[in-house]
């Protein structure tokens, strides 16, 4: 046997075995084919289809293409709402959970809360806009086939009750932790935690309850004691020196292990959009319409975030010269995700300075 | 007994087959004799061989997804040459499997971002799976240097600095020519002689 074997995929149908559609992901059981799919009699099968979203990947897309574009309604009705509000009265807005001590932070960015407020009537909104891009009759459909599937911008909330089954995105973290090394004593590079910031702001343009998502993250991986809270994780962020407001100093190494594995269990859970965003198989059209709507939504939170001035920044902003940059992102995220993304992750991060 | 472990993406999937290496005590769900594995893509030549060629696509895949991530992609192979990833485009990777058997051509895969992660993480979960009790030799991720990074910038950018410090070097020794030199005293004759005493 050797490489030089690989048997036609053709040839591989014809071979005529058993393959049952539902072991395979949707869009490969006709394609995927093969003989070795049966198990032999005495032979003992640990199918480990480590991402749920396998099975559910267009499911999934259509989702998360739902997730971001209730994040731009939701966005534009927020900050036009909050703003204002938090300006004047240095109050945050309250989401669930969220104790009033935390909310009295008085550095604390009012824009940084935006992306946590979800509007009850933003399903309908989403759903007024889905035909628009023609796909909210294949999502119904969807929906009916397999009624696991929440609603729109819950994701937060099925990623949970995924992860209770034992399928769920967060079962690789698990294995995020085992291979997590102790935390290494250099400090990040500041190229690497503009790096590390600007993933997790991928991660919330991706998803509308991507911060919230971030939180409840870390306390699934029991890193409580490092991100304790919103204030804690914005302080952290803030040692990004594109950011508005910057902290001076590094962040410390169980400050950077704890963001990388909160960023590499974000992509396992992001996923699915994350390679939809990725692949050329994709219909041309389909693919340019998530690219703009993630584009939108990362422009506005980097706008909210950001200190315009800075170069880096203007070239994120750029919708020519920054998409090279955008697409490294969302790569370097997809290839973050999963079980060994945290070690390959972090080499990126401490990377010299160039 | 025979176990068989597989690992579901969107566009491929791995299974490996082996049998518990009994003499070293392992347990009867632990793979710590590979048999056999094969690889299925979507649309493509499905792969299969031993525990060498898994090791070797291993060898050369992971690393390639590591130098991806500083988005500094070059070309990885692994120890033996018999599996090479090389950049072949904008969010194109072309895999190249040399078989072990004679006369047999090399396989040639090209892969866009989205599959090349599948298979990056396929061959993660197989790597750490706790039932697979098997020495692997795979290179430790490790940050790059400097060096290394050049790549990813223009080369415009990256020559910026050394020409700039040679047209300063050249205009300041320009200028320090132009100065004018300084006369030469003859001190004998400018010397006045020192007058006598009364």
């Amino acid at each position: 046997m050797g490489f030089g074997q690989a048997r036609p995929a053709a040839q591989a149908r014809e071979l005529g075995h058993k393959a049952k559609p539902a072991e395979l992901p949707p869009g490969c059981a006709d394609q995927l084919r093969a003989g070795s799919c049966c198990a032999a009699r005495r032979q003992q099968i640990i199918d480990d289809q480590h991402l749920a979203a396998a099975a559910e990947g267009i499911a999934l897309d259509l989702q998360a293409i739902g997730a971001v574009l209730e994040g731009v309604v939701d966005t534009r009705y927020n900050s036009r709402q909050l703003a204002g509000f938090a300006h004047r009265h240095k109050a945050q807005p309250h989401s669930g959970g969220q104790s009033r001590t935390n909310d009295e932070a008085a550095r604390l960015d009012p824009h940084d809360q935006i992306g946590l407020q979800t509007l009850t009537n933003s399903t309908e909104l989403s759903n007024h806009l889905l035909p628009a891009l023609g796909i909210a009759h294949q999502r119904r459909q969807i929906a009916k086939q397999d009624a696991r599937l929440g609603e729109i911008g819950d994701l937060a909330h099925q990623a949970a009750q995924v992860d209770r089954g034992g399928h769920g995105p967060l079962a690789g973290s698990h294995g995020i932790i085992a291979a997590m090394a102790s935390p290494t004593a250099a400090p990040l590079p500041r190229r690497g935690i503009e790096r590390l910031d600007l993933m997790l702001l991928c991660a919330e343009a991706l998803d509308l309850n991507g911060a919230e998502a971030t939180l409840w993250l870390s306390e699934e991986l029991g890193l409580t004691e490092v991100v304790s809270d919103r204030v804690e994780l914005w302080k952290q962020r803030c040692h990004n020196p594109l950011r508005r407001h910057v902290r001076r100093g590094s962040l410390t190494p169980s400050e950077t292990d704890a963001l990388i594995q909160v960023l590499c269990s974000q992509s396992e859970r992001l996923y699915p959009l994350l390679r939809a965003l990725l692949s050329a198989q994709e219909p041309l059209d389909i693919s340019q319409q998530r690219w703009a709507l993630f584009e939108e939504r990362l422009r506005e939170l980097i706008r909210e975030r950001l200190n315009p001035r800075r170069s880096g920044v203007q070239t994120l902003l750029d919708p020519v010269g920054g998409a090279p940059q955008r697409r490294q992102l969302i790569r370097t995220m997809a290839l973050a995700a999963g079980q060994g993304g945290f070690e390959r992750l972090k080499a990126s991060l401490m990377d010299a300075s160039s | 007994m025979k176990q068989t472990l597989r690992f579901d993406q969107i566009s491929c999937r791995l299974q490996v087959e082996g049998l518990p290496d009994v003499s070293a005590g392992q347990g009867s769900d632990a793979i710590g004799i590979v048999t056999g594995w094969n690889l299925q893509w979507a649309g493509r030549p499905e792969l299969e061989g031993k525990k060498e060629h898994l090791q070797a696509l291993m060898q050369a895949v992971l690393p390639y997804a590591r130098l991806l991530l500083s988005d500094a992609p070059r070309l990885q192979h692994s120890l033996d040459q018999s599996v090479q990833v090389t950049p072949a485009g904008p969010g194109v990777h072309r895999l190249t499997l040399r078989s072990s058997q004679p006369d047999t051509p090399a396989l040639e895969v090209s892969l866009d971002d989205a599959e090349l992660a599948d298979l990056v993480r396929v061959l993660d979960q197989l790597r750490l799976e706790p039932r697979l009790q098997l020495q692997l030799e795979l290179p430790a991720a490790q940050p790059l240097r400097g060096r290394q990074l050049q790549a990813r910038i223009p080369k415009r950018q990256r020559l910026a600095a050394p020409v700039a410090a040679l047209l300063v070097l050249g205009v300041s020794t320009a200028a320090s020519l132009l100065l004018p030199a300084p006369k030469l005293v003859n001190v004998e004759a400018t010397t006045s002689k020192p007058t006598p005493r009364r």
